[in-house]
């Protein structure tokens, strides 16, 4: 097993027309993660999928999957990668006993025992025509596809979105299958932060094209911090304080969310002599508001 | 399940499962031996990552808390532990600290704060490790 990144993303843009969707993007997903790609609708992460699995092509910059180039090495990542994305299409007249035979042909490393697992556990029936499954069972398909030859990287570009409370879980458990064994990496694009914040080791977040954010997701966490203070008498609090992003306050309380918290931010705060003063966490959601929003 | 992970919190995974298998075991709810949940059980009951839970256990390994047998699971250590009464005095220490402050911002003195933690201890229903009930 090599130690190169899972994927691998240095100066990407992506323009259409004088529209730039992608604006000199770089980061690494590490083999081995389970990356949590964040950003709100339209932020660019389907264009950065896309590129990745050579869908579409870049204006510049590279991309590299498993340590190939996307464009030019298209074909052996897509052996090597298992993708889903929402809403996927998938041959409708086909039983889901035809398309897994169709799938297996083109993947040396297909795991039967795997399929006949997975097609117990999302309660898939062989005879059924693809065209008359529910959306659910469409995705748990899909998962199952592209889960079946046990990639080294599996992208997700959000599966689940639109589908319900149940089959979500039955999702997040599948991928927590496939990570059962190490080295495999899982990159996992949605807006919805709750999916992912307990099971992503490391975060990208993404918005207008511009990626804000990259780390493991303890260091996210570690670095943006809410600080309430509380005073003895109301007066108005100054916003020069350093990286601060927000401030909220009710009555004698106020609570500034800072953005790496230094030493200049801290004797700041206390020059503003407050009577106490707590640094508390705030959660991945709030973070994801901050960055995002 | 023992385990639950609250996602809304900042606190990392591998640290919440640390500070209950510790609560568990500080508490009895987990004795000398017994298995605890292999790393596959637990990441499908909680929808974590699976490598969090081997973070967690080898943690608490490094602790002492518990043995990882290789092959046949992670059980609470036989031999009593410094990091188990470390862990009770912290817990309490903690406790009583927020209490204190509590008390200190609704204004309440500190010996009206003492007779009311002795009138609670006193109608305590508490009974000690043999299980029989203390004065």
């Amino acid at each position: 097993m090599t130690s190169d990144p899972a994927i691998e993303i240095i100066d990407l843009t992506k323009r259409y027309g004088s529209r730039t969707v992608l604006d000199n993007i770089c980061f690494n997903v590490p083999r081995g993660s389970v990356f949590a790609f964040l950003g709100t609708n339209g932020a660019g992460k389907t264009t950065t999928i896309h590129i990745l699995l050579n869908i579409i092509s870049r204006t510049s910059g590279q991309a590299r999957v498993l340590g190939l180039d996307c464009a030019r090495r298209s074909l052996e990542i897509k052996r090597r990668v298992g993708f889903v994305a929402e809403g996927q299409s998938m041959y409708d007249w086909m039983s889901v006993d035809e398309i897994i035979r169709f799938c297996r042909r083109f993947y040396p490393s297909w795991d039967d025992s795997f399929v006949s697992e997975l097609k117990t556990r999302y309660e898939l029936s062989g005879e059924s025509k693809i065209g008359e499954l529910s959306r659910g069972t469409r995705g748990k398909l899909a998962l199952l596809l592209a889960m079946a030859y046990r990639p080294e990287l599996l992208i997700l570009d959000e599966p689940t979105s639109g589908l319900d409370v149940l089959v979500r879980h039955d999702f997040l458990r599948g991928v927590i299958e496939l990570i059962q064994n190490e080295g495999h990496t899982v990159f996992f694009s949605t807006h919805q932060v709750s999916e992912v914040e307990k099971i992503a080791d490391w975060v990208g977040i993404i918005n207008q094209g511009k990626l804000m954010w990259c780390s493991p997701m303890e260091a996210l966490k570690a670095s943006i911090k809410k600080v309430v203070l509380s005073f003895d008498s109301l007066k108005p609090i100054p916003t020069d304080i350093p990286n601060l992003l927000r401030i909220e306050r009710i009555g004698r309380q106020c609570s500034l969310i800072i953005k790496g918290i230094t030493e200049e931010s801290m004797s700041a705060i206390h020059r503003l002599h407050p009577a106490s003063v707590a640094v508390e966490d705030i959660s991945l959601e709030r973070i994801f508001m901050e960055m995002a929003g | 399940m023992l385990f639950r992970i609250d996602s809304k919190s900042s606190v990392p995974v591998y640290a919440q499962i640390i500070e209950q298998v510790k609560r568990a075991i500080a508490s009895g709810i987990l004795a000398k031996g017994d298995v605890l949940p292999s790393r596959r059980e637990m990441a499908l009951e909680l929808e974590i990552n699976p490598m969090t839970v081997l973070k967690a256990y080898k943690e608490l390994e490094t602790e002492g808390l518990v043995d990882i047998k290789q092959g046949s699971g992670c059980f609470v250590s036989s031999t009593p532990t410094y990091a188990l009464d470390e862990y009770r005095l912290c817990t309490l220490s903690d406790t009583i600290d927020r209490l204190i402050e509590d008390a200190s911002s609704f204004g309440i003195l500190p010996v009206e704060l003492e007779r009311m933690v002795r009138e609670r201890i006193e109608s305590a229903d508490w009974t000690d490790d043999t299980g029989e009930q203390c004065a």
